[in-house]
């Protein structure tokens, strides 16, 4: 049997119901991991041991008295450090909120409680999830960045220190590290988990994202915390649907469009020729492949990406910035005096664009029952002073349209190469049961070599 | 300004408020920031879509 701590969310929760593992061995064995590991990777912000311990004990306890709570009963999760936790230290990486402890729990932590979850501590973030580098370190190489700005997150479940943790996405904090660390990231359609609690870049483009090993894992964390939230008017009242039951009907392999266009053009030779290979390893298994075209509306939806975060970016921290400007970091800096440069006309038509680019973007994915990208231009960059570019990230994200990130390979250098597939607003129960048939066809489960 | 403001227009826009809230040295230092989002905003200029079409906040 494996060590606790190289379970998988699936794994974890099946032996905990089962009896062959306690919550408390569990956490145990994911604590003593991170003591050995963290003071090369760096991805964790605060742990309470003991409250870690006290919750898992409590987890253990409720076995015995009435049967799991749910899905995750006595799994561990860490939350970037921009999740609300009651009590907990929340800092966004940053020296404005160094000693700021929320007195309420984000909806997505309270929902990870309800389903029997432990909360296992807080990860690294970049600055307010904005663009300064983190100090998490890259399992796969420590010269190259670990990506952001989910970059603890990430970190922290390719090095097994955790099976699931939260991040967030407002251009490409989800899917792009978890590209660059080999493991699977999920962006749901906007809107499909609550923010609430989620201290914010950007209100009309923020997504919470999963940072998992498997897709069947996404789809377990996705049921624990999708569904209407009243208190995040950008949550509404949508069906849940039972995603490892969609997971399970897929009936065959998926017809997938493939996008060249823009995707192709900006990615290394190496990338081009990798997601070739992929792609042609699909096709062989069945997929029915067709290479599909972007729509008109692509070609400004990067620029209306930037203009409503940087604006809506130098609103949220509109105070903070007259006050103690010199306490942000550079990037975060210059988005939050862009945004405050832009004119109000010009940020408008942005949001005009950008609902255009998504009615777009649903026509051309409605040709198929999935689309397929690289997941990244080139490997994670062989520079520190990056987080590298969200540019195949943001029109997911721009379009509110749900995306995955699934490991595919590695480079000649060693480091993870992945494919990122997108779907229909909602229908992340189609996006899943198809990424889930693509990990199988590619059959590629990536371990960082030093710390296996 | 004409009907759909031009790169120089919309730089020029932007640099003078630049200028008003932090200084000619800082807007100065922000040159190359400040000539990327004037490219964006031209870029979204391009793309406005029909009259009618509201914006999309919550989507």
């Amino acid at each position: 049997m494996p060590e606790p701590y190289q379970l998988t969310v699936s794994e974890a929760a099946g032996e905990i119901r089962s009896g062959s593992l306690s919550p408390v061995e569990l956490a145990q064995s994911l604590l003593s991991r991170i003591d050995a590991l963290e003071p090369s990777l760096r991805a964790w912000v605060t742990i309470d041991r003991e409250e870690v311990l006290t919750e898992a004990k409590r987890r253990e306890d409720e076995l015995g008295q009435g049967g799991p709570k749910g899905p995750i009963h006595g799994v561990p999760v860490g939350l970037k450090d921009i999740y609300y936790t009651a009590g907990m230290k929340t800092a966004c990486g940053s020296r404005i909120n160094a000693d700021f402890v929320p007195d309420y729990d984000a909806t997505t932590v309270f929902r990870i409680k309800e389903a029997g979850g432990v909360i296992l501590g807080k990860t690294v973030t970049t600055e307010f999830a904005m663009g300064d580098p983190s100090h998490a370190i890259n399992p796969w190489n420590p010269a190259h960045t670990p990506g952001g700005s989910s970059s603890g997150s990430s970190v922290a479940v390719a090095a097994r220190m955790c099976a699931a943790a939260l991040g967030s996405q407002t251009g490409g904090s989800t899917c792009r590290p978890a590209a660059y660390n080999g493991i699977v990231g999920l962006k749901p359609t906007y809107g499909r988990i609550s923010r609430y609690g989620v201290v914010p870049v950007s209100w009309s483009l923020d997504t919470v994202g999963i940072l998992v090993r498997t897709v069947a894992d996404a789809a377990i964390m996705l049921q624990v915390l999708a569904g209407h939230d009243p208190q995040d008017p950008g949550c509404p009242d949508q069906r849940v649907p039972d995603y490892l039951d969609a997971m399970s009907r897929q009936d065959g392999p998926p017809r997938i469009g493939l996008i060249k266009e823009f995707f192709y053009d900006k990615s290394t030779p190496e990338v081009r020729s990798h997601t070739d290979a992929a792609v042609e390893k699909l096709a062989q298994a069945g997929a029915i492949i067709q290479e599909i075209s972007l729509p008109e509306s692509f070609a400004s939806a990067h620029s209306c990406q930037r203009i409503v975060s940087n604006v809506e970016a130098a609103a949220y921290h509109e105070e903070s910035y007259r006050d103690r400007a010199d306490e942000f970091g550079p990037k975060a800096r210059s988005s939050i005096e862009m945004g405050m440069l832009i004119p109000s006309v010009r940020y408008v038509q942005a949001q005009r664009a950008r609902r255009q680019f998504r009615v777009d973007m649903m026509a051309m994915v409605r040709e198929v029952d999935v689309v397929l990208t690289p997941a990244i231009q080139a490997p994670a960059p062989r520079d520190l002073s990056t987080t590298g570019d969200a540019m195949f990230q943001q029109p997911w994200t721009s379009s509110g349209l749900p995306s995955i990130v699934v490991p595919s390979g590695l480079s000649q250098d060693g480091l993870p190469l992945a494919i990122q597939l997108a779907g229909l607003p909602w229908d992340e129960g189609k996006l899943l049961a198809a990424a889930g048939w693509c990990e199988s066809v590619l059959g590629v489960s990536l371990s960082p070599p030093d710390f296996s | 300004m004409s009907a759909k403001p031009t790169h120089e227009e919309l730089l020029r826009d932007i640099t003078d408020r630049a200028r008003a809230l932090w200084g000619e040295a800082k807007a100065a230092e922000m040159a190359a920031a400040l000539e990327r989002t004037a490219t964006e905003m031209e870029e979204i200029d391009q793309a406005i879509p029909k009259r009618d079409l509201e914006p999309g906040y919550y989507q």
